[in-house]
Formats: structure tokens, sequence, C-alpha cells
């Protein structure tokens, strides 16, 4: 039951920063609606995680769409005319036998010039899809693991800077888990999202089945585009102008206790998890045509943040109920507490 | 069809046979002190199917209101299907009256038992408060099972029961109470509420559930809170007219009822001694007898012996009738008739009479009798051998004091049966004399239908005919000190085979008369009658004008004279028990102890009794109820009046409470939003308010307080114009408002 007042009605105090970001996020969204269809949700919290600045990590079968959702995302940005060695989209096919090399770049000797000079890896991209991340070998995983923390490749000891945006939309498949290299939960603290994608549902289905040949060589490259130093503003506008009160980050920390306290669970939510998430929450209030976090982004994006976190004990599985059950009390102390604070 | 019924029934004993077995239990254990195992059995198993109907019923979509009154229907037609069978004399002569009786109130109780346990698990099963219900009438039950001992009598504990007795409370009620307490703590203890919602006010509703269980036990029957003479001997009080001489027509000044021993010691300070009245106007036919000053202390006795009497009455005789004179049974002056009496006090020789037959069903109990009033006559316990002068412990107080030795009939009904009906040491005449009875065929022809009623092998027995009359009599008469057969020539057959309405002279002349009818020899005794259980620990008995009494006796060779004294349902309002501090102090000055008065007497303070609990408890009810209006309405108010700065945020509060109203509330963990969407289609103008109260909370940015007002005066509109009929039943409950979060 949507109500047209309660989600239309524009924020009064909207900078116009923030109209420019939501500008930013409809034009990202309206590209990637073309592109994949049926996707709503997980093209939002695509957006989310490039705003915010997270990487994603996928969860889905093999021909959902993932690669052109990814390939999409990387041609809506135009890349600045000075960063050549930036392209807007790379796809790593992950494999056992990938060397972390293939992954970063390698140094090459020129022998015109007498010196090795750098070769950029396929990580020099606004998006990187990182297909299959677990069939590869932890060494590779980790180097992948460690361009995304930091932002930056070393190589014979120098030290390049990825592109700002460096969004990584890693894929893992649910089925086949034989001659894996599963992600430890550590390593999953690095993604800001994990996205288990379901099939489409049947209408989207078959508009997808009508039109696939017209979809078979898309038209990537026209259409209104983004440029990377929008995106930076954009972020930059929603950290600055969405406000997050202090009962909302009480609430999150809540969340987080609640969490860690559940006896199912081993290994719990880190600090760094709600360093992201505030980000997050504010991208999701953005997008929702909100100037502020309220309980409404947490409800919605605490099982996206924080069930692929968690370790749990032997003998339970349901990462995401036990979130869901965690977020209760919190979210309903935060209800309360609008109606007795004064 | 069969099919179907079997079908349900094993799906219903299938899946609710829990909630069965834990009232089942509660039923044996709460009963087992109270019930014959026959009654055990029914009330096991209607128990049992309450709670089975209850919790399926619960299942289906039935409203609790229409199963409440469902069950309240079927409570009052099964009430009057009662009262018509216990009248009905085609089911008493189809099965015979005490298969009848049997059958009617085994009915009564089945469907008592089987509707309280239906309604209990449905309640159960709807309301979360009422899921302690069952638990605290299991524990409940089993502590109840273990403080009934012997109904609080003569037996320990001593210090609790002590007590109780000097407060005037039953001890199995202050037991039953802190079992009751320990059973609710344990069940809170126990208790994990369902919901996280508002576990105070669960801890409420049990703490009223079972204060309301507490007294639903006397108006159930169970067992009775105060002393209340189950008997109905408290009664037709001859007593300053007849028994007590001096009072012929004029009554003694007396202050009403005393408020307290001292004060009732000065009102009994001895009269003008006249003596004098016949004593065959004693025990008279009235119309109208008033209960004013019933509670005048008449005699104090002293018992030197413990005695557990027959029926558990003390029988005080004074007086015998056994000659007809026409109209009524009056005192006989044959020789030989009667002589078992003491008609005058002792000189300085003792009074003796020759022992009473069946030593072994009698027990000898030595007793000190005080009177504090002239009476014509001793009073002596029934059947005394021996009275004798005795040192009047306080000549200001005590008119007259003796010593009696009496064998009192200790034997029970079973062990009376098989006896001859008259002794072989009487003349004819005598004989002739207590079978004396009106001429009038409706005595024998209501005699042998009585007799006709009673099993084959057991009707020649003069025991079971004498029973016989008393069950009879209780069935089919009512008690009352208001009657209108005085007038009559025979006031007796007036009574009998009129309108069944009359106090004990006429019950013990209809037994007598049925009795000598039936060939037993019969006679009507009077004095004073008194409750053994009143006694308490104490062995001091407090006889009133009230405990008056006359009742019937048919001899029976080998026992001598047994009490025949029917003790129909009662139309006027029982007689309160004795002072039990009065009755201990009067028996100490008795005893001639000192100083009683200047000792401090216990019982300086009181326990409330069950109407000042009523009463306590309506309180509460009221201001339970003014409290929840009270908040209510300032709730609704509270936008308009309080500072600025907060009047939106009240104005989406006093929003909610509208929406309480039609029973719309946030769920647990529901966000803001979520319960906006939610409700919209009733309260488009919700949403809206919903998202200004928000941002005024998370943006931190004041929100403009007349737009929140006119949203949340809109929101009221909208809650009428959808749901208007819970829209005012809302609007009157008191309390729903705590459902808006």
């Amino acid at each position: 039951m949507e109500s047209p007042e309660h989600d239309r009605e524009p924020a009064p105090a909207d900078g116009p920063d923030l109209d420019r970001a939501r500008s930013v996020a409809e034009t990202l969204r309206g590209r990637l609606r073309d592109a994949v269809l049926g996707r709503d949700e997980v093209i939002d919290r695509i957006i989310i995680a490039l705003l915010a600045g997270g990487h994603v990590l996928l969860e889905d079968y093999p021909g959902s769409g993932k690669t052109i959702l990814a390939r999409a995302l990387g041609e809506a940005i135009e890349a600045e005319p000075d960063e050549r060695r930036i392209v807007p989209f790379r796809r790593i096919q992950f494999t056992p036998d990938l060397l972390p090399s293939d992954i970063t770049g390698v140094s090459v000797f020129d022998p015109d010039r007498g010196v090795f000079e750098f070769m950029p890896g396929p990580v020099f991209a606004h998006v990187v899809l990182a297909d299959e991340i677990n069939r590869t070998s932890p060494k590779v995983q980790s180097a992948l693991l460690e361009a995304m923390a930091e932002r930056q490749v070393t190589v014979d000891n120098v030290t390049h800077p990825l592109d700002e945006l460096f969004l990584v939309i890693a894929t893992q498949n649910p089925l086949g888990m034989a001659g894996t290299f599963p992600l430890p939960a550590p390593q999953l603290d690095r993604f800001l999202f994990k996205i288990t994608m379901t099939h489409i549902d049947r209408d989207a289905e078959l508009e997808v089945v009508a039109t696939f040949r017209q979809r078979l060589h898309p038209d990537l490259a026209g259409g209104p585009k983004v440029r990377q130093a929008d995106v930076l503003a954009a972020r930059t506008a929603i950290e600055t102008g969405v406000h997050v009160a202090r009962p909302l980050q009480e609430c999150l920390v809540d969340i987080a206790r609640a969490v860690r306290s559940d006896p199912r669970v081993a290994l719990g939510v880190s600090t760094r998890a709600l360093v992201q998430a505030v980000p997050a929450l504010q991208a999701h209030a953005m997008l929702a045509g909100r100037d502020w976090v309220g309980a409404s982004d947490l409800e919605a994006l605490a099982v996206p943040l924080l069930a692929h976190r968690l370790m749990l004990v032997a003998g339970a599985a349901d990462a995401p109920q036990v979130v869901r059950e965690a977020i209760g009390r919190p979210l309903e102390a935060l209800a309360r507490s609008t109606l007795t604070r004064s | 069809m069969i099919r179907t019924v079997i079908r349900l029934s094993v799906w219903a004993v299938r899946d609710n046979w829990p909630a069965a077995l834990v009232l089942g239990v509660a039923a044996l254990l709460a009963l087992a002190p109270f019930a014959t195992p026959g009654e055990l059995v029914v009330v096991v198993l209607a128990a049992g199917s309450g709670a089975i109907a209850g919790t399926s019923l619960a299942a289906t979509r039935l409203r609790l209101a229409a199963a409440l009154g469902g069950a309240g229907m079927a409570a009052a037609a099964g009430w009057l299907a009662g009262a018509l069978g216990e009248r009905s004399v085609t089911l008493a002569t189809l099965l015979g009256a005490e298969r009848a009786a049997t059958l009617v109130d085994a009915a009564g109780l089945a469907g008592l038992v089987l509707l309280a346990g239906f309604v209990l698990t449905f309640v159960a099963s709807r309301i979360p408060a009422g899921r302690v219900a069952i638990p605290a009438i299991l524990v409940g039950a089993a502590a109840m099972l273990l403080f009934a001992h012997r109904g609080g009598s003569i037996n320990r504990p001593l210090i609790v029961g002590d007590l109780a007795w000097l407060q005037g409370y039953h001890p199995a009620f202050l037991l039953g109470l802190a079992g009751a307490a320990a059973a609710l703590a344990g069940t809170l203890a126990l208790y994990r509420p369902a919901g996280r919602r508002h576990p105070w006010r669960h801890l409420l509703a049990a703490l009223a559930a079972s204060a309301a269980l507490l007294l639903l036990f006397p108006a159930l029957g169970v067992f009775s809170f105060s002393e209340r003479d189950p008997l109905s001997l408290a009664g037709p009080p001859g007593t300053e007219r007849g028994l007590v001489p001096g009072s012929g027509g004029r009554r003694p000044a007396e202050g009403g009822r005393q408020g307290g021993s001292r004060r009732a010691l000065g009102l009994v300070r001895p009269a003008d001694g006249t003596a004098g009245g016949a004593d065959s106007e004693a025990a008279p036919f009235l119309d109208d007898y008033s209960s004013d000053g019933a509670q005048t202390p008449v005699a104090v006795v002293v018992l030197h012996d413990d005695v557990d009497p027959a029926l558990g009455v003390l029988y005080f005789r004074q007086v015998a009738f056994s000659r007809f004179n026409g109209r009524r049974l009056v005192r006989s002056f044959r020789t030989g008739v009667d002589d078992d009496l003491f008609p005058r006090f002792p000189g300085a020789v003792p009074i003796r009479r020759p022992p009473p037959d069946g030593a072994a069903l009698r027990e000898r109990v030595p007793a000190t009798v005080s009177l504090l009033r002239d009476h014509f006559q001793p009073l002596v316990l029934a059947d005394g051998v021996e009275v004798a002068a005795a040192e009047n412990a306080d000549p200001s107080l005590f008119r007259r004091t003796y010593r009696t030795v009496s064998f009192v009939l200790t034997a029970g009904a079973e062990e009376l049966f098989g006896h001859r009906p008259d002794s072989p040491d009487w003349p004819p005449e005598v004989r002739r004399s207590y079978l004396e009875l009106p001429d009038d065929p409706r005595y024998p022809q209501l005699a042998e239908k009585i007799v006709a009623m009673i099993r084959p092998e057991l009707r020649d027995d003069p025991w079971a005919r004498a029973l016989a009359v008393t069950i009879w009599l209780e069935r089919n008469t009512r008690y009352s000190l208001h009657s209108e057969h005085a007038s009559a020539q025979d006031p007796t057959a007036s009574f009998l085979f009129g309108d069944r309405i009359g106090y004990c002279v006429h019950l013990a002349h209809a037994a007598a008369y049925l009795a000598r009818a039936a060939g037993v020899p019969a006679r009507v005794s009077a004095g004073y009658a008194y409750v053994s259980r009143n006694r308490g620990s104490g062995s001091a008995l407090l006889l009133r004008s009230g405990d008056a009494h006359a009742w019937a006796e048919v001899h029976l060779e080998g026992v001598g004279w047994v009490p025949v004294d029917p003790s129909p349902p009662s139309l006027d309002p029982p007689m309160p028990a004795p002072d039990m501090d009065l009755q201990s102090l009067l028996g100490e000055m008795a005893r001639g102890e000192k100083n009683v008065l200047a000792r401090d007497l216990p019982g300086s303070w009181s326990l409330p009794g069950p109407r000042a609990l009523l009463t306590v408890l309506a309180a509460m009810l009221a201001l339970w109820l003014f409290a929840g209006y009270a908040a209510k309405v300032w709730r609704r108010l509270a936008p308009d009046l309080i500072r600025r700065d907060r009047r939106a945020r009240l104005a989406y509060r006093a929003a909610l409470d509208r929406l309480a109203d039609v029973g719309l509330a946030r769920g647990f963990a529901e966000s803001r939003e979520d319960f906006a969407r939610r409700v919209a289609t009733v309260a488009p103008s919700f949403p809206a308010l919903t998202r200004l109260h928000l941002e005024s909370c998370w943006a931190e940015r004041p929100a403009p307080a007349g737009r929140a007002r006119r949203l949340t005066r809109a929101v009221g509109r909208e809650v009428r114009r959808h749901r208007r009929p819970r829209a005012v039943t809302g609007m009157l409950l008191p309390w729903n408002w705590t459902h808006s979060r």
C-alpha cells in the first residue's frame, strides 16, 4: 500500500548537492534497469554500494544477468579524460590456476628504454566483475581483497592507486562447492553487501525472452551517462547532506550487540561493518527521497549489510534469520523513543 | 452422521488431551476433601470434557464474547433445570427419592464443573493473561488439598488455626489464602510471557483472576469462608418469649448487637429475675419470629471432655413434648413418659437419672453450665444422667451454675440400623402416648408414601424410616422464620400439606407425626442446639438466644432417644457464628478465672472479611476505570494544551490512540512507516502524519504543530467514518490507549 503523500513528499531542507546526487542515482538506475530486467532491488543495492564506496558479493545462479549488470554500470560511468589507464569495466573469471599478478598487473621489462614498466591489471577499472571468486586460491583472493580494502595495489614495491570509484562485484555460485575455496568470514567482512539473488518473476522473465534480440547488442555506449566526478560529488553530498540522528546510531550499535550476543553466532559483526553501514544507510535514505536516515533504512539494509559477516556455530545455518531476530528489539526501542523523547 | 461425530470427538481428544488432563487433575485435587468418590468421578470427567470443549472451540472462529455468553446461558438453563428437577415428583417416583436427588445433584455439579472448565480453557487459549490461570489452578488445587485438614476444626496447626478462630475465620480460609498466594507466586515465577508486550498487565490480570476465583469458591459452595451454620439451625428463637421466662410479653432492654466483648458483657447484666411462664407454651407456633437479639448470650457451657457428637450438633434439652392435645404436642405428665428430663434445678442433692441405653454408642461428657439468663428448667446436654449444683464463679454475672454429666450420642447414622423401635420396659399406655397423632388421614398416607421410597430390605427398619422422613422433609420443605400457619387448627398440617415453609417447631412436629405414623415412637424436644464446629479449639460454648431450637427424637431400643433434625434449605439469611472472643472470655469467667478483663484481649485487630474484600475490589476497579479514563482524556487533549514544541509529537500520539480505539496498533518491531502503510486504507491522512513525526525526530527539525494537529483531526474523522461501531466501543474502553505504541 504505497501512499503517494508519504513517499513522494520532498524533504524541505534538501540542498542542491543532494538533488544532484539524486539525479546521478536516477540516471544510473535508469540505465541499469534498461539493461537488466526484474532486478530492481539488486540494482538499488549496487547503486547504494557505489555511492557508499563499498563492494558487493552476489550469490546467484549462472546466467542471471550479472555480467550485463556489471558491464552496464561500468559503461554508465564516463571516465575523466586524463585517466587513460582506467577502463570502465573489467571481468575476471576466477580459476584455480589464477595468479595474483593476473589481477594486480605486472612489471614488464621494456628493452627499448631498459626499464621495468608496470602493466596495470584488470582491477584498474571503475567496475570489476570478479566472477566465481571462490574458485580461486586464497592467495589470489587475498590479492583482490587487499585491493578492495586499500584501493591500491603494490607491485615490486611500487604502490599504484586504483580508481577512486573502484567497485568490485564479486559473485559466487551457491551450487557445486567441490574444488572451491569458500571465503572465510573475515574476508567476507570486506564486502558491504551480500545479495542473494533469486530467479526473476514470471513477467520479467517473459519480457527478457521477448526482447532478447534487441538486448543482444545493447547500445551501452549511448544514452545519458554520469561522469566519475559526479559520482564522487554525490558521495560527498550524501555524506554531508543526509542526517543520521544519534538514536539511529545507537540503534545500529544495539543491533550489532544483539547479533553478537546471539548464542548461534560464533563470530559477530565487526566495528568496520558499522562504519561501512552508515554511508550505505545514508545512500538508501537519499534514494528514498529523504535527507534523514530513518528506521525503515535500517530495517531494509540490516540483513544484506550484516548477515554475510557472521560465522555461525555448527548446526546453525540461517544467518539472515539471526539478523532478522536481532533487529526486532532495537527497532522497537527506536520506534518507542520517538514518543518519549521531548 | 455418527461417524462424523466420532471422528470429531477423536480429533478433539487427540489434540486437546493435555488441557483435559490438567483440569481433571486440578478438579480431583481441589474437591478430594469435599466430595464422595462417585462425585469425584463425575467432576473429573466433567472438567476434562469442559477443557476439551474449551480448547477445541477456541481453535475455531467463535468470538470470546459469544462463547462466554453461551456459557452463561447454559449455566442459567442448567440452574433452572436443576431447580425443576429438585421439585419434580415424577423423577422421584421414577427413580426413587434418593436416587433422583443424587442424579439431580450430580448433574448440577457436572454441569457447573464442565462450564467452569470450558470457560477457563477457552479464555486461557484466547487471552495471553489467561494462560496463567491453568497452572495457577493446578498448583492452587494442590495447595488446597494440603490445607484442607478436616475442615480446620479442633485439630492443628495451632498457631494459624487458633489465630483464625479468634478472628472468626475458618482456618481453611487463611491456609487456603496462603496456599493460593504461594501458588500465585510459583506460577508467576514459572510464567514466561509469550509476547513481550505489557507483562505487568498480565501480572495484574493474573492477580485479579486469582482474587475472583477465591471469591468464587463460596459462591460455588465449595467451602464457606465464614462460619455458616450448615444445618440451618440458626433459628426460631423461641428464646425471649418461650424458653426464657420473664420475657413473656416484654423484651429486655437491649442495645442491639454487640460491637465488642466488653460492650456485650455490659448487655448481659442480670435482669430482675421474674420467674414464670407455663412451660407448655414453650416453642410456640408463631408467624413471624424476629431474629433481633438472636446474638444475646444465654448460657455458657464448659465441656470437661472433648466430644464429637453425631451430626456435629450438641443438643441441650430442656423440655420434651409427647402428648397430643388436639392441636400440637405438649408436655406429658404421665408417669413413665419423658421421665429422662430434669424438670427442676438441683438443690443440695444432685438429681440423677438412669443411664440411657446404648453405652457403646455414647460418650460420657461432664460439663458445667452457667446461666446468663433465668431459665425455669435446667438445660442439660442430651442425654443427661446427673445434674448437681456448683459454685457460681461470678454471681454478679451468672444467674446460676450447675454441673451435669451426660452420655452424648456419638454413633454415626449407619450404626443405628437394625434396632427395634421402642423399649421393652414401656407399658402399653406409654407406648401409645408416643404414637399419638392428629386424626388426619393425610399423615399416614404421606408416611406410607415416604416408607415406600425406602429400599425393600430396609423398609421395616425404624431408623431407615426416620431417615427417610428427614430426607423427605429436607427435600420438600423450606426453612423460614416467617410463615403463615399459627392460626390454623393444626399448624403442622397447614405447614406440611400447605406451602411447606416453616421453622424448626413445624419441622419437629412434622417429623414426629410422620415418624409416629410410620410406627416409630417419637417426641419433640426443645432447648438449644449448638453446632460443634463453632466451638473452635476451645472447650467453652456460648449459647445464644438464637441457638434455641426444637427437634424431633425417635426412640430406638438399645440406643435411646435419637435426634431427627431435618434441615431444609433456608429462605432466611444465615445466623452469624458466635463471637469467638466473647465465647472464650465467658468460658474463662465461668471457670472462675480472675482478671480476664484486665488482660489484653486478643483480636483487637481483625482481618477484613469477604465483604470488606469485595469493597476493596470494587474500589480498586473504580480506581482502575478512573485512571484509565483520565489518562485517555488527557492524551486526547494534550496536543492543544501542552508546550508548543511538543505538540506535534503529542498530536501523533493522539492519532495513535484514535487508531487503537478501533483495534489498529503497531506490531512489535513493526516500523512506523510500515504501520502507516498498513492503516492507510482506514486513515489516509495517517502516513503524512507519520512522515511529519519521523522527520521531526530523525531529521531533528521541529514539525509544524498546526499541520500535525490538523492531520490528527483528519485521522479521527477517517477512523470514525470507516469503523463507526468499533470507534464508539473503543471510545468507551478505558485502557485501550495502552495499545498505541
